[in-house]
């Protein structure tokens, strides 16, 4: 289904790689638009005293380890997979560790997922339980009311409830500002 | 009568005349009462807008008159580039809130609306008082609603819940009070906010003031270690609480940290400046982490509430002009985005009665326009460019990498973990085949529904693609605002 359109796509990519390579990259098609330093960067200018056409070019590249190497490449894949499958099951047996690196993305998806998000919600669980409210609530904000609680549970016994003990402890007071005011002050 | 004192009044009005004559009985007509005077409120604060003059960082649209002659407090109000947008918003988000609530809540309507009007105009006032008592009856008021609120129509945990909000939130209070005194002795007795900003201070005397009003505001905004109070109270209030809580009462504390912190003791802000940006650090980061694991979808909106604050008060102590304006605009975005969050979460809850993420799953098949502004206010809470989530969170980052590189990297990954939290939170409720019954039976959203969310939806959308209109208005107060805080006013 796909190969139509791959067909569709490859064939003006060669016709405009064909007719533009040399305008663009040697010629004069950038000429008032892109500027390059030929004496601080000169490998577009290196590149263009080896250019001898497009023609020329691909035949070259022809001669040249990179397209050997990438025939070999389509040779071995046809031989490997269309014709003699046991040799890819031997690689993957022998090189396992190797395949499961490349099956798995290099773990990435399993980093993301087991220690970024994992330890970022691990890490907001620590820090709403024991932060929030175990510090925070627990024993600033609800600990504060609590000992006040606790401080009147004790403090509302001195509360007798009669007023001469009052009027007494009132008398006591006076007594013992005077004695400051008078006396020590 | 000024414009300022009608979009504060108005609703207070409007939400007195429901307490004093609204009945269950007569629940319909207390409903369009109170949705005519949140839009009645929210129309005045237009012209505040078309007739602010921009460039200027004078106080504009004052009103002064004496209030307390014997210890000179004055009824004085005025905005500025820095709280302009505030009052808008607010009025805004009350007219959403009351629709919020049309259907849903049937016991005691009309106190309900009266604790949304009258909070309403009492959080105006906060954002235009220029007096200091002025500021701290309208700070100190708005808890009363509030309370209320969540007290009689919240969840099985209310009374809890309440009484956290409001001891909480008085007890920072208190030291602002002691703070608010000391200046009007020092002043030779002036409780003149604009007076305040130019009164020389020892720096030790700076010191305690800032951390006075630190007490204060931090709690309110709120910072890290301060913080677990909200996530209690947003749990166990009603949606409209919620959605007023997170969207505006939350840039009270942090609107106190412009008006007062900074200019009064400007050098205890640039000497504590960096134990301002550590919290904020940790706000952004820890509570990031903490949002991650939560089960209940309130209590994970709750804590990236937190965690975008930390954003803003992240922004306000980077002393430049990107990290001030950006806190400001994060301000307004998480206004909206908050608001639209947690009235989504609502409208789940109205159907399921529950918050839990676990209930849910593939709500898209049963809900699929709902699920459509979901995903949209989803986008927004996690910074997606084009929505206004996206907007404040780009100028604090830019903001603090000019002031620091490293901390400017720590900011910025808070956009990961508030995409993570956001994200993975509606994969989980909305996305996937459907599992449950209960979402199986779910039936999309109604017309009101509709309108609330598209209301806010046009406001995220309009904030992301077009901010100019808000930034416009802050730059110069912004400018004024940074060059008195890099003078010293050591005497």
């Amino acid at each position: 289904m796909v190969t139509v359109p791959l067909v569709l796509l490859a064939i003006p990519s060669v016709v405009i790689g064909f007719m533009t390579i040399e305008p663009m990259l040697y010629g004069e098609f950038f000429k008032n638009v892109i500027f390059i330093d030929a004496a601080k960067h000169p490998a577009m200018q290196q590149l263009g005293e080896l250019f001898h056409g497009p023609v020329a070019m691909a035949l070259h590249g022809m001669t040249m380890a990179p397209f050997w190497l990438a025939l070999a490449g389509v040779v071995a894949a046809w031989y490997m997979y269309l014709v003699n499958p046991q040799v890819p099951a031997f690689f993957a047996r022998v090189l396992r560790p190797l395949v499961v690196l490349l099956e798995q993305k290099y773990y990435m998806d399993w980093i993301n997922e087991n220690i970024l998000a994992k330890g970022a919600r691990g890490l907001g669980q620590g820090l709403w339980k024991v932060g929030d409210r175990a510090i925070i609530d627990g024993f600033f904000v609800n600990g504060s009311w609590k000992v006040v609680g606790l401080v009147s549970s004790v403090v509302r016994w001195f509360q007798s409830g009669f007023l001469y003990h009052y009027a007494l402890v009132m008398i006591l007071g006076v007594f013992v500002l005077m004695t400051y005011f008078v006396w020590l002050a | 009568m000024g414009l300022l004192s009608l979009a504060i009044w108005m609703p207070i009005a409007f939400g007195v005349v429901l307490l004093a004559f609204g009945r269950d009985s007569q629940a319909g007509a207390v409903r369009w009462l109170a949705l005519v005077g949140a839009i009645a409120s929210f129309l005045v604060t237009l012209p505040l807008i078309s007739g602010f003059e921009l460039g200027t960082s004078a106080m504009q649209f004052v009103e002064k008159m004496m209030w307390f002659e014997r210890f000179n407090v004055h009824y004085h109000l005025g905005v500025d580039g820095i709280s302009l947008w505030m009052v808008p918003l607010t009025a805004f988000i009350n007219v959403v809130v009351v629709i919020a609530g049309w259907e849903v809540i049937t016991r005691k309507v009309n106190q309900y609306m009266a604790a949304f009007l009258i909070l309403s105009g009492l959080m105006i006032g906060v954002f235009c008082a220029l007096d200091g008592i002025l500021f701290y009856v309208f700070f100190e008021a708005t808890l009363i609603p509030m309370y209320l609120i969540i007290g009689i129509w919240g969840g099985p945990n209310k009374i809890y819940a309440a009484f956290k909000f409001f001891l909480y939130t008085l007890l920072g209070s208190l030291l602002m009070l002691i703070a608010l005194i000391y200046l009007y002795v020092t002043s030779g007795g002036s409780f003149d906010i604009l007076t305040w900003h130019k009164l020389p201070l020892s720096g030790s005397v700076q010191t305690l003031l800032f951390f006075a009003f630190f007490a204060a505001f931090a709690v309110k905004v709120p910072m890290w270690p301060v913080h677990t109070w909200l996530p209690d109270v947003h749990v166990e209030a009603p949606t409209g609480g919620s959605a007023v809580l997170a969207a505006i009462m939350l840039k009270l504390g942090a609107y106190g940290f412009l008006r007062f912190s900074m200019p009064i003791a400007p050098d205890a802000a640039r000497e504590w400046g960096l134990l301002i940006i550590v919290l904020s650090l940790v706000a952004v980061i820890y509570v990031g982490l903490v949002a991650m694991v939560q089960q209940d979808m309130k209590k994970l909106v709750a804590y990236s509430s937190v965690a975008h604050m930390g954003f803003v008060t992240l922004g306000f102590f980077m002393f430049n002009p990107l990290g001030v304006s950006g806190g400001i605009v994060q301000m307004i975005a998480h206004g909206f985005v908050s608001a639209a969050m947690f009235l989504c979460i609502g409208v789940l809850y109205d159907r399921v009665h529950s918050r839990e993420i676990a209930s849910y799953g593939g709500v898209v098949n049963t809900m699929p326009r709902f699920a459509a502004f979901a995903l949209l206010f989803a986008m927004a809470n996690a910074g997606l460019p084009g929505t206004a989530g996206f907007v404040g969170e780009w100028m604090v980052i830019l903001g603090a990498v000019k002031f620091n590189f490293w901390i400017g990297l720590l900011a910025a990954s808070a956009l990961i973990f508030g995409a993570a939290y956001t994200l993975w939170m509606f994969k989980r409720v909305y996305l996937g085949p459907v599992t449950k019954d209960e979402v199986k039976e779910l039936a999309d959203i109604n017309a009101r529904e509709f309108l609330m969310l598209a209301m806010l939806a046009v406001a995220v959308l309009y904030m992301g693609i077009y901010p100019k209109p808000f930034t416009d208005v802050m730059d110069a107060s912004v400018l004024d605002l940074l060059k008195h805080v890099a003078a010293s006013k050591l005497p």
